[in-house]
């Protein structure tokens, strides 16, 4: 199982609601990686991630955790995968030691010491019921009993959402102590796209259930920059380089995919660098126009 | 899966309060009024009644029968909806997206549900049966067996009401558990109805309902196994649909 090179891989997955279609989604993420899905609320995060847990089925498509089909193979998978929701799903009578004995009789490799410790580090009371807690604390108690079970996957749909700057960083330096194993990996959704560009090496961008871009941060982050011109500007500037436009009340903002090429062709024009967040804006006002 | 099941017991946590006064309740009132049939005021009611001094249609006795009768089953009854319990409190919770990332199959999930019906049922069932032997040293108006029997029986019943309950829920996707309880008791009520048809309506017709009750009592004490294998049925039937359709309608349920 460890010979694998990428952790999660999906190959032209659809899944179709009727009124909502994940439309032949391809990306995977390398061992050892954090790779951030981005994408605004309805974009297909959610679906994707349940189609990767095998909670729902794909119609088409193949999905492959730890190099292995999910197909008959997905709950022995699930022991390795360390799952955080945007809400926190445990009962709200249920205090941190129902949830250990509970947990310690689902988990083959859960170990209640680590668990115990993380409560205590996250300063979680383990005679209280988690009814009674506060958001921080909710993502918290699922992020100690995500990481009690010797997970090499962290799957997380929304960890951040809702959260304080404070507990947002305190959250992040957990997911930065955890990838430091080697075959520990991350995958992340989120549409708030400061934290990811703060942890992530790689991303996913998908929007109506189409992913429109995946690769290396930091190489989509060095080729994608904010050319500034004039509106009459535009015209010359190659159509192939255009992601975006956004018009201003000085001039216009053009995102273009290849900084190097643009700023050879243009060294006239002022180009800045730019941030997923503004990528995601860009790419989504394009897709739908 | 046995994590499961010891979530779902935590569950019905809450029902324990209800369990233990109606068990404790119950009994000491069955006591009280067997008592009171051996040397009591219903002792010197039956001795009057078959002395021809009263106009009661029936012997204190017998009505007696008919209540001591409900009261073992009370126990029982409180216990019988612990199934809804737990679908109810894992939706409350949002549980089901916890269920689907943990390391078990959908079956294994279903079948988790199943056992904790068992244990829930055969608890009620073992502690009544205590019960009832301890009654039965109170009086003679009911043997072991009569109370054994009409306590397998109503925890036949209660298999039987919660197979359809499971059924319900997989196969309709209903959310909504009051409807599922009145949908079990309508389905079963309609099987008893049509099964006693004939004699519901030769008692209607003899204007002697009374006898229909007396009847079924003995009906509920002497063949109890007639239920028991209409239930282990019912849940046979009731495990493969939910497990399959659970299986078929993953992330819906």
């Amino acid at each position: 199982m460890d010979s694998y090179t990428n952790v999660i891989e999906l190959d032209n997955v659809v899944k179709d609601y009727g009124d909502f279609k994940l439309d032949n989604i391809s990306f995977s993420v390398p061992k050892g990686s954090v790779c951030g899905f981005i994408g605004q609320n309805g974009a297909g995060k959610t679906t994707t991630i349940r189609l990767m847990l095998d909670v729902i089925t794909a119609d088409s498509g193949e999905i492959k955790l730890f190099g292995e089909d999910i197909k008959g193979n997905a709950p022995r998978l699930r022991e390795d995968i360390g799952v955080v929701y945007d809400e926190m799903g445990f009962h709200e009578f249920m205090t941190g030691k129902d949830i250990n004995i509970m947990m310690k009789h689902i988990y083959k490799n859960w170990d209640e010491n680590v668990f115990f410790d993380y409560l205590k580090r996250f300063s979680l009371p383990s005679k209280k019921k988690c009814g009674d807690f506060s958001r921080g604390m909710r993502m918290k108690l699922q992020i100690a009993v995500a990481l009690s079970h010797n997970a090499k996957l962290l799957v997380m749909d929304e960890p951040t959402a809702g959260l304080d700057p404070i507990v947002r960083n305190e959250i992040l330096d957990i997911f930065r102590e955890f990838v430091l194993e080697e075959d520990h990996s991350i995958f992340i959704s989120s549409h708030i796209t400061g934290d990811l560009e703060k942890i992530a090496d790689e991303v996913v961008f998908i929007d109506g259930g189409k992913l429109f871009l995946q690769g290396n941060k930091d190489e989509i982050l060095e080729r994608h920059g904010i050319l500034k011109c004039r509106k009459d500007e535009i015209n010359s500037i190659s159509k192939s380089l255009i992601v975006g436009v956004q018009e201003g009340a000085f001039g216009v903002d053009v995102l273009i995919n290849d900084m190097k090429a643009a700023a050879k062709l243009y060294p006239e024009l002022v180009i800045d660098r730019t941030s997923l967040e503004e990528i995601m804006l860009f790419y989504v006002a394009s897709a739908r126009r | 899966m046995k994590g499961l099941i010891i979530k779902d017991l935590m569950c019905l946590r809450k029902m324990r309060v209800t369990f233990v006064f109606v068990t404790v309740s119950s009994f000491i009132i069955t006591v009280m009024a067997l008592i009171s049939a051996r040397c009591g005021n219903i002792a010197l009611a039956e001795q009057e009644y078959l002395a021809g001094g009263t106009d009661m249609p029936m012997s204190p006795v017998h009505m007696l029968w008919y209540a001591v009768s409900v009261m073992v089953l009370l126990p029982l009854a409180s216990i019988g909806d612990s199934l809804t319990l737990a679908f109810e409190a894992d939706k409350n919770s949002g549980f089901a997206n916890v269920a689907g990332a943990l390391p078990l199959s959908v079956k294994q999930r279903v079948t988790a549900r199943f056992i904790t019906l068992f244990l829930t049922c055969g608890t009620g069932t073992v502690i009544s049966l205590v019960l009832s032997l301890i009654l039965s040293l109170f009086t003679d108006i009911m043997t072991l067996g009569d109370f054994a029997g009409l306590v397998l029986s109503a925890a036949a019943l209660i298999l039987i009401f919660s197979a359809l309950e499971m059924m319900l829920i997989f196969l309709l996707k209903m959310k909504n558990t009051d409807y599922v309880r009145i949908i079990s008791l309508l389905i079963m009520s309609a099987v008893f109805i049509l099964c006693s048809l004939g004699r519901i309506i030769g008692a209607v017709r003899a204007m002697k309902p009374v006898e229909l009750i007396t009847d079924g009592l003995l009906f509920l004490e002497n063949r109890w196994f007639i239920l028991a294998a209409a239930a282990a049925v019912c849940l046979l039937v009731s495990y493969f649909v939910s497990a399959g359709i659970a299986e078929r309608k993953r992330g819906e349920i």
